[in-house]
């Protein structure tokens, strides 16, 4: 029990971030929100996720939880990459605007 | 030879080149006056160095990495009247004298581009392990770009305007030589390869690709290529 009520709060923590944050992104919003619910879900219901493993051929609860956090974890690890590369790419473009800048101030000087 | 000099501009990307550039610049500018050094973030003077040897200096305030520094110095070429681009590289294994050929190949071709290839061409002190890494290259190229060329990995191309205007390279890192080939392909532009002469030195070898980085070149591929 101890470990549910300490569960639910970090969980409810992130939810009501996930909330307060729907304006910048309202899919990722969205989607943790829908995850921690589903998180609560298996931390208040254990049983449950023994029932809904064996529905998909999966011996234990545990399993069901362990693959189901691999998937999320690919998925988290694909997103921030792109979130990465995409400020590369914008990094990339401010150098290289102010190379160019600077570099016709030195074409204008030694002209 | 027909081709106009000063529409020529050579772009030379440089990291960490403080030892080699001023004499690469000036073996250059013997024959063509527009070369311009993208000075992708050295820490040793290099872009001083290339200034003081009559190069255009362009330098980008951080390390972007030479895919980057290719497209600034295109960019920056076109900006100023450009009618044909080529790209050297600047650790000085290519032959000053090779960009007459390949923009003769340019021209009497009436292809847009021209890449230089060692392989149908001469190197000098090429490694073997090199060889084999170069070769395997050839045919990661093959499989993302559908083009079969003799020489996956060359820094030595033209382009014309027409060619540079429509490339854009994203690719940051040294996956660019793939990624222009892929445009090429993409784009539909003409090409032909130009055999052109590698000579490798103890210095170009040191500073060269390692077996660790091509690794990155195909992860750098595999995400930015599927994910797009």
């Amino acid at each position: 029990m101890i470990f549910q009520i300490f569960a639910t709060i970090v969980l409810a923590g992130v939810f009501v971030y996930a909330y307060s944050q729907a304006r910048v992104s309202r899919a990722v919003a969205v989607s943790t929100m829908v995850l921690v619910l589903g998180g609560e879900y298996f931390v208040l219901l254990p049983a449950h996720a023994i029932r809904i493993a064996n529905l998909f051929g999966i011996g234990r609860g545990a399993d069901l939880i362990f693959y189901l956090w691999i998937l999320l974890s690919l998925v988290v690890a694909l997103s921030l990459h792109l979130k990465l590369r995409s400020t590369d790419e914008r990094v990339a473009a401010l150098v290289r605007e102010l190379a160019l800048a600077q570099a016709s101030r030195d074409d204008e000087r030694s002209a | 030879m027909s081709v106009n000099a000063a529409g020529v501009f050579v772009v030379i990307p440089a990291l960490n080149e403080a030892e080699v550039i001023g004499d690469v610049v000036r073996s250059v500018r013997d024959a063509w006056p527009n070369v311009v050094v993208v000075d992708d973030g050295s820490i040793d003077g290099t872009g001083a160095q290339a200034r003081a040897a009559g190069a255009r200096v362009v330098r980008h305030a951080i390390n972007l990495g030479q895919g980057a520094a290719l497209q600034t110095g295109i960019t920056y070429a076109l900006s100023r009247a450009a009618s044909q681009v080529v790209t050297f590289d600047a650790d000085g294994q290519h032959d000053p004298a090779d960009i007459a050929v390949l923009l003769d190949a340019l021209s009497r071709g009436g292809v847009d581009v021209a890449l230089g290839s060692r392989f149908k061409g001469a190197t000098v002190g090429l490694p073997w392990h090199r060889r084999a890494l170069l070769q395997t290259a050839r045919l990661v190229n093959y499989g993302f770009t559908g083009l079969r060329l003799s020489d996956a990995h060359n820094g030595m191309r033209a382009l014309t305007r027409r060619a540079a205007s429509q490339l854009q390279l994203r690719q940051p890192g040294m996956a660019h030589a793939t990624e222009i080939i892929a445009q090429v392909a993409r784009l539909k532009l003409a090409y032909v390869e130009v055999p052109v002469t590698i000579r490798y030195t103890a210095y170009s070898l040191a500073k060269g690709q390692k077996l660790s980085n091509s690794v990155h070149i195909l992860l750098d591929l595999l995400l930015r290529g599927l994910i797009r």
